[in-house]
């Protein structure tokens, strides 16, 4: 991974060198030893810095020519340089335009915190270099295409901790499946049709609990740690422990069948059957918002991570976008012809993805809410999902097609597929692995999907390796720094920016009063 | 085929044995900790609720003298040591790490007015009430010698002020006039007089080391130069400065502690008008002190609160107060920048935190970067609404809540009021004087020798004549109105409204003396030596209300008059 970025810088940092400073008695010498070792390189132009910009760069501009003890001048002298597309990777905003004239202590501060910030992109960006972690991948040889190999051959492949994530579980009898990963991507959750709850520490294909619970279930959803679990049954909506054990049973959360969990909101938001979407505040088991959408059953569901924003699908070709402040709904997009059937919005918050009943599969910059692919799927896509690192994997009847790059160039052909046994209920990658689970009408089928999972996490915000101890910390930090469903918005930058449109407003209004 | 998946080694990520701290592997990727601002906004939200939980300034008070305390000095060598005097004539010296008092001397008959501890160390000099200045030991002495002065000075008159040089065996004092003295001398070196008959505070310059800055009680502020034989320059304000403190770092600057509630910071190059105002008091500031940094001051108020101001703000930070600190009379922040030292009326001396939510002693290197982290945090978020709300938030005594809201409403009706005349007069007849300029009532007079010498340095509109030579020479003849500036190089409207202001002030000192003359017939104090200093100064506040209410009083017969006649 370190060694494309490294291409990409422009200057070989090895040539640059200065000369040392000239001293009176160094003089002859010098003279002589700068004609031997400078003959053959051309003399480099000194540059003209303004005594300021030379102080700043101090602490960078390398000492070359400096001999160490040994008489030998270093190689490498200075910081090694950063490669732009790392840099780019790490930067937040463009630069403030500077006040023109006067404002010195202004001035003074913006240069200032755009330094620091600097230095922190530059420091990013080093570190970056060093991950320990590299993405997966899969080619296949000449004339092979990826979508050919079989999951069998790639788990042969592989080593064997990698080859055992391909597995199948039958579960023939209360099918078919819904499944959820928790955020660590450690254990899985599946909840069968006709009330089969089960929660599994996947990795070591340890049953934790396995219960039924003889209703119907329409959705499950694992709260912010794995010890919690909420389950939309027949009626209403139950939070189970990861022992089987009921803890709540809320009766406000009726008919629910899709659920999603915003996990830095602590927010579960349901939609349910009679067209309300609900938000339930899961640290302190209030209901936030209750909003009626009006717009009949609601079954497609999914959640923008980059901003908490609620997608939901309606039977009329539309896609609306939801916050817990507004009865009304932020968006409203026609993205189909028929009804929508699945929505997925990949953790950027650029792209949204949605398969409807006209069989096609469209790609929206959601940003800018304009379209920017379309493709048609001969069977159509029931279910969507995608991965941390954007390979998007669509069910079609009885068949996984897992594809890449599907908004950056036009794909023709999936990157893999993948039968399983009965048609697709449920579709989710695993957070931090090349897993994309499945969830059948017989049960459950995790399959390996090379380059699917995001290869270095960070231990302090979802860690599959964690202790006890660990995860209790990061609970109470969690919860502390809680985000306020007030502050969610399409834009979350929005609460770092000057508000002007109001400051104006209030100016026009005061002077309009005078 | 070719073919890589994501297989990780646990090894690589869990710690080995107990005993080894647990891996936290980092990847600061931004698309993998969305919500960035948000949950920065919730930790600094977060932050200023911890600030204010663990605000507990009070740290310690000092008990044992025996009457008001009445000054303050600290130790130029020694951060632990901290020397008190009292209104009994009592000089107490202090351990601050064991809050307990190592050393007591009767230092002079009456107050003790001033202290100062010299830049070696080794000695301190007291001025008191008894018109000597002595210099002491700061070695107690041994077991059965008398406590002995080192030397003692007999004055003329009462010092009120007393400072000594950074560098050199020099110290300055002040009372009738601002004198000079040298160590070995029993006489001053020089004397400084402008035309007024008292002065209540004297200052060395920290840096620019033969500066002085003095307040006199004619209303003005007077810097001198130690080398020259006339005083610089001075200003008049509106009403009495009762002390000043130079900043340490800028030393150009000084705040001054004045009678009018408020606080005002000037840059000695340029008195035309105080370059910030601070207020936030309810009553007459009596004391004020820089921190060693130079971006803050503290300062001490009659109406018993302390506040703690930013060098360029208008109001203050921060507001210390307790149930039983009466009138606070001086005030210092000690060298190190971490506490406050306060001696108020009720005898006692009290030590405070400078920074109320600071965490004292020693702390790891992780609790460290989390208080600077969550300082940083607290300072990118402090505009919005709800952390300004939190961070803002003092809880001050009923009374001082009701009078600063008193004050508040006063003030915006005077503005309100100002407003409407300018609105039915004359445009530009009623000019906008701002808060700087409103309490300055004669912005910068230079000494008739340094006009002369400088005569050929421009000067702004504003800046005044200074004194006739005549008024410098007779400053007998101070209290109506001594200075009689010559005005002939002035053009005749700038002639028209300096003369305008020195009318009004006339009248003004004259219907005030009528009004202490008044005042004094049914009960003249008694010049008693235990008499607390706060109930002199109280007195000079009840003139001063007296004169507002009378003044108030007289515009509302005005008004009536007016009606009258109409």
């Amino acid at each position: 991974m370190a060694s494309p970025g490294e291409a990409d810088v422009t200057v070989p940092h090895v040539e640059k060198k200065k000369k040392p400073p000239a001293r009176y008695w160094q003089e002859p010498q010098d003279r002589e030893i700068g004609g031997n070792k400078d003959g053959g390189r051309p003399k480099q132009q000194e540059k003209q810095r303004t005594h300021k910009a030379k102080k700043r760069k101090r602490d960078e501009q390398p000492r070359d020519g400096k001999k160490v003890i040994s008489g030998k001048s270093d190689p490498f002298p200075g910081p090694a340089p950063v490669p732009k597309d790392k840099l780019q990777k790490f930067k937040r905003q463009d630069k403030i335009q500077k006040p023109r004239r006067q404002h010195y202590r202004l001035k003074d501060i913006i240069t200032r915190s755009e330094e620091a910030s600097e230095m922190a992109q530059k420091q990013a960006a080093r570190f970056d270099l060093l991950l320990p972690e590299d993405a997966g991948f899969l080619e296949g040889d000449e004339d092979e295409d990826t979508c050919m190999i079989s999951q069998e051959d790639i788990a042969d492949a592989v080593d064997i901790t990698s080859g055992a994530k391909y597995f199948n579980l039958k579960l023939s009898q209360f099918g078919p499946y819904r499944l959820d990963y928790s955020r660590t991507g450690r254990h899985l959750l599946l909840g069968g049709r006709r009330g089969h709850v089960a929660c599994v520490d996947w990795q070591s294909k340890q049953l934790m609990c396995e219960i039924n619970v003889m209703e119907s279930i329409n959705d499950v959803k694992w709260l912010h740690t794995e010890h919690m679990y909420a389950v939309a049954q027949k009626k209403w909506l139950y939070i189970y422990d990861s022992n089987g054990i009921e803890l709540h049973c809320i009766r406000t959360f009726n008919d629910v069948l899709r659920m999603q969990f915003l996990p830095y909101h602590f927010l579960l938001a349901t939609a349910s059957a009679t067209g309300f979407l609900q938000y339930l505040d899961v640290s302190v088991g209030k209901e936030v918002a209750a909003i009626s959408t009006k717009t009949g059953r609601l079954d497609v569901m999914c959640q923008n991570p980059h901003n908490a924003v609620v997608h939901l699908g309606h039977p009329n070709g539309t896609v609306t976008l939801w916050s817990p402040n507004q009865k009304e709904a932020l968006v409203k997009m026609l993205c189909h012809q028929g009804g929508v059937r699945s929505v997925a919005v990949d953790k950027t918050g650029t792209y949204m993805i949605t398969s409807g009943m006209d069989k096609k599969m469209k790609v929206f910059d959601v940003r800018a809410f304009k379209p920017l692919r379309s493709y048609f799927l001969p069977a159509g896509a029931s279910c969507l999902s995608l991965s941390q690192r954007g390979l998007l994997s669509a069910a079609t009847g009885d068949i996984v097609q897992v594809y890449r790059d599907v908004w950056s160039t036009p794909v023709t052909k999936p990157y893999m597929a993948h039968r399983v046994r009965g048609l697709i209920w449920g579709l989710h990658f695993c957070p931090f692995e090349d897993v994309l689970g499945v969830g059948h009408g017989e049960g459950f089928t995790s399959m390996l999907v090379p380059g699917a999972g995001e290869p270095n996490f960070d231990g302090l915000d979802a860690n599959p390796y964690r202790s006890a101890k660990q995860r209790q910390e990061w609970e109470v930090k969690a919860l502390l720094e809680k985000i306020q469903p007030e502050l969610i918005t399409l834009d979350p930058t929005e609460l770092a920016q000057v508000d002007r449109t109001t400051f104006e407003q209030r100016h026009r209004d005061r002077v309009e009063a005078l | 085929m070719k073919v890589r998946v994501l297989s990780r080694n646990p090894d690589d990520y869990v710690r080995e044995t107990k005993h080894d701290i647990q891996r936290v592997p980092r990847n600061y990727d931004p698309s993998l900790h969305p919500f960035e601002v948000s949950r920065e906004y919730t930790r600094a939200l977060n932050a200023t609720k911890l600030e204010r939980v663990f605000a507990k300034p009070f740290l310690a008070s000092l008990d044992g003298h025996r009457d008001g305390v009445n000054c303050l000095a600290k130790h130029t060598r020694s951060l632990s040591t901290l020397l008190s005097g009292s209104c009994d004539g009592e000089v107490k010296v202090w351990n601050l790490t064991k809050h307990e008092c190592v050393r007591t001397l009767q230092a002079h008959g009456g107050f003790v007015r001033g202290m100062v501890v010299r830049y070696c160390g080794n000695s301190f000099f007291t001025i008191g009430d008894d018109k000597t200045i002595k210099q002491w030991k700061m070695e107690a002495p041994g077991y059965g010698e008398e406590e002995e002065p080192l030397n003692t000075i007999l004055g003329k008159t009462v010092f009120t002020g007393l400072d000594h040089h950074q560098k050199k065996g020099v110290f300055a004092t002040c009372g009738q006039q601002v004198d000079i003295w040298d160590e070995q001398r029993s006489t001053p070196i020089r004397s400084f007089t402008w035309g007024v008959d008292s002065f209540s505070s004297v200052r060395f310059n920290p840096v620019e080391t033969e500066l002085l800055g003095s307040c006199a009680s004619d209303r003005s502020i007077v810097l001198y130069d130690m080398r020259e034989s006339t005083p610089l320059k001075k200003v008049i304000m509106t009403m009495r400065t009762n002390t000043l403190c130079w900043n340490p770092m800028e030393a150009y600057c000084f705040t001054c502690a004045n009678e009018d509630y408020n606080l005002y910071t000037y840059d000695m190059r340029h008195l035309e008008k105080p370059i910030k105002v601070h207020m936030d008091h309810v009553s007459a500031v009596l004391d004020v002190d820089y921190s060693p940094t130079g971006q803050e001051f503290v300062s001490a108020s009659f109406d018993k609160t302390i506040r703690i101001f930013s060098k360029d703000d208008g109001h203050s930070r921060e507001v210390y107060h307790t149930k039983r600190m009466q009138h606070v009379i001086c005030i210092k922040w000690s060298a190190d920048n971490k506490y406050i030292l306060s001696g108020s009326d009720e005898m006692n001396i009290r030590l405070w935190k400078a920074n109320a939510a600071e965490k004292l002693g020693v702390m790891a290197p992780r609790e460290r970067e989390a208080v600077n982290y969550s300082q940083k945090l607290k300072e990118k978020f402090q505009h919005h609404p709800q952390i300004r709300r939190i961070a803002r938030h003092r809880h001050l005594p009923k009374n001082i809540y009701h009078q600063k809201n008193e004050l508040r409403i006063m003030k915006e009706a005077r503005r309100r009021k100002e407003m409407n005349v300018r609105k039915h007069s004359r445009p530009g007849s009623v000019p906008v004087v701002s808060e700087k300029e409103k309490h300055v009532d004669l912005p910068c007079l230079l000494n008739k020798s340094h006009r002369s010498q400088k005569m050929s340095a421009p000067r702004g509109p504003r800046g005044g004549p200074g004194p006739a030579a005549a008024a410098a020479a007779a400053p007998s003849a101070a209290g109506a109105m001594p200075e009689m500036p010559d005005l002939s190089h002035l053009t005749e409207e700038e002639r028209k409204i300096i003369l305008g202001v020195m009318e009004r002030q006339k009248k003004e000192e004259a219907k005030e003396q009528s009004m202490l003359n008044v005042g004094r017939e049914p009960a003249v104090p008694p010049p008693c030596s235990t008499l607390p200093l706060y109930r002199c100064r109280s007195e000079q506040f009840q003139h001063r209300g007296a004169v507002r209410s009378e003044d108030l009083l007289f515009k509302v017969e005005r008004s009536d008059s007016a009606i009258n006649a109409s």
